[in-house]
């Protein structure tokens, strides 16, 4: 059996702030197969951008990360940053959200997509141009040799996000962590997008983390995903069964709006945004103030991310356990409530 | 003008003629000669060499040490931004005039040591300036997007946030020429500046120094080649800032 190509080992993001740290991110654990596209599901707030760049320690400098990220085999948080940079892009790709602030103003697209083979490779500028040529043709992108000399400002949002995308992939990483990349786009290219993506991951090898707060999103490119929520994942599996059948109420919100996911928000109780204070944070379950099924038992203590139920496969070699952090699914929680939800 | 000094003077700038000591601007002499005789007209458009090379050269001194320095202490932060702004912050604080006479008196007033001199207290003014400007430049996306790419710091510094830096570096290096200039002319009428009999505009303005009431063409001409100077540096260096603003 394969290896996996990342593995995670209890992930934790604290941010300095002036009252203190600010878990964003705490204890999460999980594991992606070559090959394998993840969504990492949650709404603002819930630490999901947090937690993938912290994969490749790119949390601005206030921000500590603990835990273990294996890529490989390799614990890349503790390589020194010099050897950590040999990860960043060549190993690890990332997209972003917002492809005009993301990219370089004063450079030309084509020199922001021949960097990173440079600077990783060691090869001549001529040999990156025609990757980058290459690259940008297989984006869908007509007349590159021209576009590689504009600026990010005289392209549409939609090149641009391409553009970003041939940057991420310029080195062929085995890994891309695509973070909102659609989220800037309006629905026709957000779809074009997804297209290229699915494209992609069915020419390369490459395994995918998509963030996104899109379920929709990751229901036409995922195998698996992770739903986040305050920090903590409360649920995994994946993406036919999660659709078919969530078990914990958070993700059972969030399927029955889908696919107007942004209005989550409004339909659930309380804030906006999960937890912007440490001291907001209850004792017990996360959702607690926003569940609809809370129980005594809710309030005292907190979850533990349970595995319920067989294994789940990924194409025949993969598998996976359908997990859940509710007391509704803990050890002898069932008996109590007449039926599960 | 400086350029080709040779052409354009009338007569040796060295050259004393004591007979002809303080004739008024007329024919021979455009801007009259000075208490030995000397044409000042020549002595002003060599002096321009001089003026001019020293304000040029320790302006670049002022931008290459100023735009070096702050760039790390913006990029980096922490231990290095503190170090170099303390350092930054000591030459400040120092009256400059003070802190420029006591490093004449230490070393000579020669040529190369007054551009070192000047340069030298007046880079902290632009380090700062750069340094904010990378610390704002540091944070934005697309630097946290090349970073994740895997580029090293020196690319990112170099080729992302310098290009995107250089508006106000231009216009703080129009703005230093002006007050390398004037700094060079305030340190030779305080007998600092390079030594007599080379002419320099405010070696000139020295010696005219106490003919005032006599010869108003001694100090006259001189001290106008400085005032346009540094008022047509000054006015493109604001008119650059307005441009590159908007």
């Amino acid at each position: 059996m394969e290896k996996p190509l990342l593995e995670v080992k209890d992930l934790a993001v604290n941010f300095k702030r002036e009252e203190g740290f600010f878990k964003a991110v705490e204890g999460i654990s999980f594991k992606i197969w070559p090959r394998e596209v993840v969504g990492l599901v949650g709404e603002s707030g819930s630490g999901k951008t947090a937690a993938s760049l912290s994969l490749l320690n790119l949390t601005s400098s206030r921000g500590k990360v603990g835990g273990e990220v294996f890529f490989d085999g390799v614990n890349i948080l503790t390589l020194p940053e010099r050897k950590l940079k040999k990860f960043r892009g060549r190993q690890i790709g990332v997209i972003f959200q917002e492809p005009m602030t993301f990219l370089n103003p004063v450079l030309t697209i084509g020199v922001q997509i021949m960097e990173p083979m440079v600077e990783h490779w060691k090869i001549s500028w001529g040999q990156a141009r025609e990757r980058a040529l290459y690259l940008l043709s297989e984006m869908g992108i007509k007349d590159s040799e021209r576009r590689m000399k504009e600026y990010p400002h005289q392209l549409s949002g939609g090149i641009r996000q391409r553009v970003m995308i041939s940057m991420a992939l310029a080195c062929s990483p085995r890994l891309l962590i695509a973070d909102e990349p659609t989220t800037a786009l309006d629905v026709t290219l957000q779809y074009q997008i997804i297209e290229l993506l699915r494209r992609i991951r069915e020419k390369t090898p490459m395994a995918i983390l998509l963030v996104s707060h899109d379920l929709e999103v990751v229901r036409e490119l995922c195998d698996r995903v992770m739903i986040m929520y305050g920090g903590r994942i409360v649920e995994t599996g994946g993406i036919r069964e999660i659709f078919k059948d969530p078990l914990h109420p958070y993700t059972r919100s969030l399927v029955e709006v889908s696919p107007s996911f942004e209005r989550v928000a409004w339909r659930l109780p309380g804030e906006d945004a999960p937890f912007s204070y440490q001291s907001n944070i209850p004792a017990g379950c996360r959702f607690q103030h926003r569940c609809s099924r809370v129980s005594r038992e809710c309030k005292g203590a907190e979850p533990s991310l349970k595995e319920i139920g067989g294994k789940g496969w990924i194409g025949n070699s993969f598998s996976f356990h359908r997990q859940v952090r509710c007391w509704k699914y803990q050890e002898g929680a069932l008996e109590k409530d007449e039926k599960p939800l | 003008m400086a350029l080709f000094a040779p052409q354009l003077v009338s007569h040796d700038p060295l050259k004393t003629e004591t007979e002809n000591w303080l004739t008024p601007p007329g024919p021979d002499n455009w801007f009259g000669t000075d208490r030995l005789g000397r044409d000042i007209y020549s002595r002003v458009v060599f002096g321009s060499r001089i003026s001019l090379s020293i304000g040029f050269i320790s302006a670049a001194i002022m931008i290459f040490t100023g735009t070096l320095l702050g760039a790390l202490a913006g990029y980096y932060g922490g231990i290095v931004d503190n170090l170099i702004m303390r350092l930054t912050d000591i030459i400040i604080v120092f009256p400059v005039l003070f802190l420029i006479i006591t490093l004449i008196s230490l070393f000579d007033s020669g040529f190369i040591h007054i551009i070192l001199i000047i340069g030298f207290t007046g880079w902290p003014v632009v380090a700062r300036l750069v340094r904010a400007e990378f610390m704002s430049l540091r944070e934005r996306d697309f630097v946290q997007a090349i970073r994740a790419l895997g580029a090293s710091d020196l690319r990112i510094i170099t080729r992302h946030i310098l290009p995107n830096a250089l508006d106000p570096i231009v216009v703080a290096a129009t703005l230093s020429v002006p007050a390398a200039i004037l700094a060079e002319a305030g340190l030779s009428f305080l007998g600092l500046g390079i030594p007599a009999p080379v002419p320099t505009w405010g070696n000139i303005l020295r010696e005219a120094h106490g003919y005032f009431r006599q010869a108003w063409w001694y100090a006259a001409f001189p001290g106008a080649f400085i005032f346009v100077t540094v008022m047509a540096f000054n006015l493109l260096g604001e008119s650059l800032k307005d441009l590159l603003d908007s």
